[in-house]
């Protein structure tokens, strides 16, 4: 099975992990491996970001060459929803 | 005097403080950061600002508002946030509107602004933001914050076909906003929303940032899509550039280059000719169209989500023999032939018939 080897964390940097991934994984079972490992906050929900091109990894993207390569980092970012005040 | 006002822009050479003057620009909540972009906007001299809020001033919200003061507890948010802004600068005009932009934005007028600055605090709230400006072609500067990030997402429809706000959002989203309804589109009468800590540290960081990308969007049209996530406590910040999702139920769905047409909301039989069953009508909201008890039919039609799920109960003592019909997609043929008379409650419809795309935004209030 084609792999590739990246560095994952979170977007505040607590959470770091050198791991190797099916090509075949979508951003969105990168997001739920992230979720579920790390106890990450269920009630948030999450994008992915390839740090070293500076792009978004859609949830139906796969890892595929071209858009994740060795070495790259990727990042679990916080969907934000709040602007007004909580009600 | 104006010209003294802005001397200390006047010096900057990249800042044009006739363009800044000549926009017109909306803020939809007036909430912490909406409070935050206003506040930056009436002091950069911004010419044009209309403020869309339903909500009235309340406590809590005086630590993170800096235009609210404890005498407004009360107000609409959007009046006391025009006054104070139109204070900070007595040269530009500031209009409210005190109510739901969904309902009081007309698509047919959106596209005579410059932008628009979303600063609501749900996501269906968003995803209606983004609907209206992708459809109108309009620039769009979505704001979230939570109490540690702020982010600025900046989308370009005005210049270009860019990834729109829809493109990356999770499924979790949309399952969580599923969860405020039942199976049937219908408000679910038990469900706490969750309350996001937030302070005005991230509020000011985030509009800050929000302001300034949206002033320099119109020299720098061809720009794709982009986020900037900044984290307050480390001071880092991140710019990713957002990708076009080609299944997104928004930008994918909607037409690229849309006919805009204003209709009335009566369905009237006697317009149409044709092959009206070879249109598909898609409304903009789910309609729930309705009942049926053994044999007996009513129809209802209107917004499914002006009702909550105790309707069955409502309308029979024996709710289990209720079924209700909720749809959003009809053909006209079909929407004509059943439910002439009745006057459509949605925003809007999208008619396809194959070759042709066109937007008809009902006139007035739904639910007339």
């Amino acid at each position: 099975m084609s792999e590739v080897k990246i560095v994952l964390r979170t977007a505040d940097q607590t959470r770091k992990a050198e791991v190797a991934l099916a090509r075949s994984m979508v951003g969105a079972d990168v997001i739920q491996a992230a979720v579920q490992n790390w106890a990450m906050p269920v009630d948030t929900d999450y994008t992915l970001v390839n740090t070293a091109t500076g792009k978004a990894i859609l949830p139906t993207q796969a890892l595929a060459e071209g858009i994740v390569e060795d070495g790259h980092t990727l990042e679990v970012q916080p969907v934000l929803v709040a602007g007004a005040a909580e009600r | 005097m104006t010209g003294e006002r802005y001397a200390r822009h006047d010096l900057i050479d990249w800042f044009s403080q006739e363009t800044v003057a000549g926009l017109k620009v909306i803020v939809i909540g007036a909430g912490a950061v909406g409070n935050e972009v206003i506040k930056n906007l009436a002091l950069l001299g911004v010419g044009d600002i209309n403020i869309f809020d339903f909500d009235r001033i309340e406590q809590h919200n005086l630590t993170r508002s800096v235009l609210f003061r404890e005498g407004d507890i009360g107000h609409a948010k959007a009046d006391v946030a025009a006054a104070r802004a139109r204070e900070l600068d007595p040269n530009i005009t500031v209009r409210s509107y005190v109510g739901d932009f969904w309902s009081l934005l007309a698509l047919r007028d959106l596209g005579a602004y410059d932008l628009v600055f979303c600063c609501v605090d749900n996501f269906e709230a968003r995803i209606r933001c983004n609907t209206m400006c992708l459809l109108a072609k309009v620039d769009l500067i979505n704001l979230g914050i939570d109490s540690r990030f702020g982010v600025v997402e900046a989308f370009r429809f005005g210049a270009s076909t860019t990834a729109c706000y829809e493109c990356g959002l999770p499924d979790s989203v949309y399952q969580r906003m599923a969860q405020r309804f039942s199976c049937g589109h219908l408000r679910k009468l038990s469900f706490v929303e969750r309350k996001i800590p937030t302070t005005i540290v991230t509020s000011s960081v985030a509009a800050a940032i929000g302001v300034s990308q949206g002033l320099r969007l119109g020299s720098q049209p061809q720009e794709q899509a982009t986020r900037v996530l900044v984290d307050t406590i480390s001071g880092s910040s991140s710019r990713t550039e957002l990708v076009r999702n080609p299944l997104c139920p928004a930008c994918a769905r909607l037409p690229a280059e849309p006919t805009l047409m204003s209709c009335r909301r009566r369905i009237d039989a006697s317009h149409f000719d044709g092959d009206l069953d070879a249109i598909t009508v898609t409304l903009s909201e789910p309609v729930l169209t309705g009942y049926r008890i053994g044999d007996t039919h009513v129809d209802v039609f209107k917004r499914a989500s002006d009702f909550d799920d105790s309707y069955a109960s409502f309308v029979s003592d024996a709710p289990d023999t209720v079924d209700i019909e909720i749809r959003d997609q009809f053909t006209l043929g079909e929407l004509i032939g059943r439910y002439a008379g009745h006057a459509i409650p949605t925003k809007f419809a999208l008619l396809e018939d194959g070759e042709r795309n066109l937007v008809l935004e009902f006139e007035g209030e739904g639910n007339e």
